[in-house]
């Protein structure tokens, strides 16, 4: 079966600027006229500007050696000494090769299952069934990390946890899932799959029920099956909406996801555990050396940021998908 | 016209109010003038009013008090009118109200002294050198976010003791309490200092085995005092097979929350000393890691051994504090290694030992030393770390809060801190030692954690834990906790005495650390290489070879970051060393 391409929308494509009517006046003028919608959006600007510009002059404190009374503006500059003790740290390129590890690894597994999840939900014919699937699989969000550890390490626990208990009633040996270097990975893939799937899968459901269904049913007269109609009308309409979702994914590559992995680490897995999140903890912020800790957050946040420039490149050319 | 003259205030003020809401953030908020001694000012114009006994009287003030510990404070349910804050006001006029934090200490500190929002008096851990408090405090006080107290001590005697060389050790006096930092400033009072070495408290570390297990396996725990011994007498207890008290399977050999307290299964490889300090051949200063070979792992490889023969508690680093306690109150560890108090506090929560008194946990040693001594508690001439009390620049009235501090650790505020009210819930005996009443030792017989809790609720033994400066009570007493004398656990007693506090005379070599040229190189290489996680992690290595290996490098990474400054320290420490004959290592 072919499916015609052009017949399908596109999502995400940036309307070319109108260049007539509007834009002969100047803005002021515009501003003027629209006085009223520019004043409903006064909050939102003064919202943006005080809570994501403001403190942003607090990053120049990964250049000062901060002082209590002298508050960051005030105390003196030190240059690139912090940055220079993190790159030069015997422990830097563990914490960056542990930390890029196991973003990719939930880049790999964690971000498509979500998509494949909200296809599946799609396809589900009995509505009740399909809204308790739904929010059966949104309750883990709402759980905090704390609690999701606790219970598998209730759950895991060599001593008297329930899977141990069975494999020792099959008469095999215990393990100490939690702690052994080799079960470290796939607990924080598997944990953090439990826990993220549902709420992650409602942006593609939300894009999912914005398909055509005259598309639909033009393929199910075309003949398609409904594997067909997934691949070949499904998730070409949610196209857009996954790319995107992607470039802000592979932006977040430096954050393994700070709490989930402080609450795992066990001395026998902290050589995969220990990621740039809680090195900063351990070096920066417990011990009172925020300027330290700022360096990082800005070291992390200029390499993002460099990711989500190529990856935005990328995904334009190749794929036509862009966020700006 | 309305509806746009509406929608334009309505705009206005929703921004308005989101810009409200950021006001007050700046850099810090602006210190009291005089160091926060405003109480002091308007008293200096006006007539100060003093109790019989010299205390002065201020007009009803309230102090908020930070214990900044992680967890485990609960406030009372009435921190203003129970019975020993009611006599304390009636006395003096200043009443503290006492709060929590649940997180860690140095964040909260750091949190507090960034912001400038800082409570009246501060109680938090001053361990010395480069624990994460103490740095956090010690900036503080060089940056102009605490009070100096050097000027107002000597108007408050019991407090001023703390500066005593024998209260505090010589080391901790020049070194963390006066540090170079403060520029001739006391920013720091120290608490749970012993006024003598009788007031020193004895922690009763060890390590207690279920007694039903040394029954049946016909062994005298107390006889265990090598590492070898021990080791037969857990693998022996291993394979018997032992079951909890709800028939499921034990664990051999377990700790408290977090590890604690681990190290004592390994206590036959120590020394009787101060410092990780040692010297060589020649009689130079440097230390095992540095040294290497293998008497420098030897404790960490039986450790890893324990583990891998299943004898250690996998889950024991990393374990809440809930989960200890049940673990111990339900006897599932045949062995633990922790205070005895603590022990015993886990099975009265449990009832353990009323449903199976075979399990009562009972001494293990204690183990001997290396060279064959007696294991015992060592302990300074004087404390060398401490947990403090400090005052921000923004306490409301400096002089109430060291008022209320210098009564409450007189010999009056410390009986009615500790026993109450007279001939309400103690009497004095014939020597006038302050004793509890018939009644509340029968109370405490029965249940000891219940009437802790009914006593704690009306004050009484509320601030014995956050405010004892100079501890003189065994002194005064002859005891250091009401009961101790008529209704103490007898067995935590006895194993005190078998495990004796001991004090080492000298001045610590690790002392001099803090004036090492390079000493920020120093502790920012201690912060990054934490040697305890790596020991940790050679525990849970496949084989002894990977432990080896994961030893191997963190010295190699100890010996060779920030510019060798290990190696500079120790040869700054080996000319010290030799510069004077009083140091202990």
């Amino acid at each position: 079966m072919s499916m015609n391409s052009a017949a399908i929308p596109r999502k995400n494509v940036r309307p070319r600027r109108q260049k007539e009517g509007a834009s002969s006046k100047p803005l002021w003028k515009r501003i003027c006229e629209h006085k009223i919608l520019y004043l409903f959006m006064l909050p939102c600007v003064v919202s943006l500007l005080v809570f994501n510009y403001q403190p942003m002059y607090g990053a120049t404190l990964a250049f000062k050696e901060y002082h209590y009374n002298l508050g960051i503006l005030g105390s003196p500059w030190v240059g690139f000494e912090h940055f220079e003790r993190f790159l030069t740290s015997p422990q830097f390129w563990i914490t960056l090769k542990n930390t890029v590890i196991i973003t990719s690894l939930k880049l790999l597994i964690c971000f498509p299952a979500p998509i494949v999840l909200a296809l599946m939900l799609n396809e589900m014919r009995a509505p009740k069934y399909k809204r308790f699937v739904q929010t059966m699989s949104y309750l883990p969000n709402f759980v905090s990390w704390v609690v999701v550890v606790q219970i598998m390490t209730a759950l895991f626990s060599p001593y008297g946890g329930i899977v141990n208990d069975i494999r020792k009633a099959m008469g095999l040996e215990t393990i100490f899932f939690m702690g052994e270097a080799s079960y470290f990975y796939p607990i924080v893939i598997l944990s953090d799959l439990w826990k993220t799937i549902g709420w992650n899968s409602i942006i593609y459901l939300s894009a999912l029920s914005s398909v055509s269904t005259e598309l639909t049913e033009a393929a199910i007269i075309d003949g398609a099956g409904r594997l067909q109609i997934v691949w070949h009308v499904n998730l070409p309409a949610i196209r857009g909406t996954v790319g995107i979702m992607f470039i802000f994914a592979v932006g977040g590559i430096l954050n393994a996801g700070f709490d989930q992995i402080l609450l795992l680490q066990q001395p026998g897995n902290m050589q995969y555990a220990e990621v740039l999140d809680t090195f900063v903890l351990k070096t920066g912020l417990s011990q009172g050396k925020f300027e330290y800790a700022t360096a990082i957050g800005l070291f992390k946040s200029l390499f993002s940021f460099l990711l989500v420039i190529v990856t935005n490149y990328v995904a334009s050319k190749l794929f036509d998908i862009s966020i700006w | 016209m309305k509806k746009r003259v509406l929608s334009a205030i309505l705009c206005s003020i929703m921004a308005a109010s989101l810009l409200a809401g950021c006001g007050g953030g700046g850099e810090s908020s602006a210190p009291a003038a005089d160091g926060g001694s405003t109480g002091t000012e308007s008293t200096a114009t006006e007539e100060v009013k003093r109790t019989e006994d010299g205390y002065q009287i201020f007009d009803d003030v309230t102090l908020s008090y930070l214990y900044c510990w992680n967890g485990g404070f609960q406030p009372l349910e009435n921190q203003y009118d129970n019975d020993v804050a009611k006599a304390i006001r009636d006395k003096i006029g200043v009443t503290i109200e006492i709060e929590g934090v649940m997180m860690t200490e140095s964040e909260k500190l750091n949190l507090m002294f960034a912001s400038g929002d800082m409570p009246d008096i501060i109680n938090a851990p001053y361990w010395g050198g480069s624990d994460a408090c103490t740095v956090t405090i010690r900036k503080a006080g060089a940056e102009g976010r605490l009070i100096d107290l050097k000027d107002k001590l000597p108007n408050y005697p019991n407090l001023a003791k703390a500066y005593e060389v024998g209260v505090s050790s010589l080391q901790y006096l020049e070194n963390e309490l006066n540090h170079a930092d403060f520029n001739g400033g006391q920013y720091v009072l120290p608490w749970q200092l012993p006024g003598s070495a009788e007031d020193e408290t004895n922690w009763a570390y060890g390590i207690f085995v279920r007694s039903d297990v040394a029954e049946t396996l016909g062994v005298d725990p107390t006889s265990i005092k090598t590492q070898d011994q021990l080791w037969d007498f857990m693998m022996q207890a291993k394979e018997y097979g032992f079951k909890d008290v709800n028939g499921n399977d034990t664990i051999v050999a377990s700790t408290h929350v977090n590890g604690s307290n681990y190290g004592d299964y390994v206590a036959g490889f120590t020394e009787k000393k101060l410092t990780g300090y040692i010297l060589d051949d020649e009689g130079n200063i440097t230390t095992p890691i540095l040294q290497g070979g293998k008497d420098w792992m030897e404790s960490d490889l039986y450790l890893w051994r324990m583990v891998q023969e299943g004898l250690l508690d996998q889950e024991c680093f990393k374990q809440s504090n809930e989960r200890a306690v049940e673990k111990i109150g339900n006897g599932t560890p045949l062995f633990v290694s922790f205070q005895y108090s603590g022990i015993v506090t886990a099975t009265q929560q449990s009832g353990l030992y009323d449903t199976h008194p075979e399990m009562r946990y009972t001494p293990v040693g204690p183990l001997n030393y290396k060279d064959g001594q007696s294991l015992v508690q060592t302990a300074t001439d004087g404390r060398t770390g401490s947990p403090c009390l400090i005052f921000p620049t923004t306490c409301k009235n400096v002089d109430a809060a060291l008022t209320y501090l210098d009564y409450i650790n007189s010999e009056e505020g410390m009986m009615l801190a500790s026993y109450g009210i007279e001939g309400d819930t103690y009497e004095l005996n014939e020597e006038g030692q302050p004793r509890m009443t018939q009644e509340w030792c029968d109370k405490y017989t029965a249940d000891a954690a219940a009437t802790k809790e009914e006593l704690r609720q009306r004050g009484i033994g509320y601030l014995n834990t956050t405010n004892f400066v100079v501890d003189l009570r065994k002194t005064w007493w002859g005891e250091q906790n009401p009961f101790d004398s008529n209704a103490a656990v007898q067995e935590v007693e006895e194993y005190k005495e078998m495990r004796p506090v001991e004090r080492i005379k000298g001045y610590p070599l690790s002392a001099f650390e803090a004036s090492f040229e390079r000493y920020d190189d120093w502790m920012d290489l201690n912060a990054q290489l934490q040697e305890g996680e790596y020991q940790q992690r050679a525990y849970f290595a496949e084989t002894e070879e990977e432990a080896k290996e994961i030893l191997n490098e963190y010295r190699d990474m100890l010996l060779n970051t920030n510019d060798g400054v290990y190696q500079e320290m120790i040869d700054y420490l080996n000319e010290m060393y030799h510069s004077r004959d009083d140091i202990a290592l």
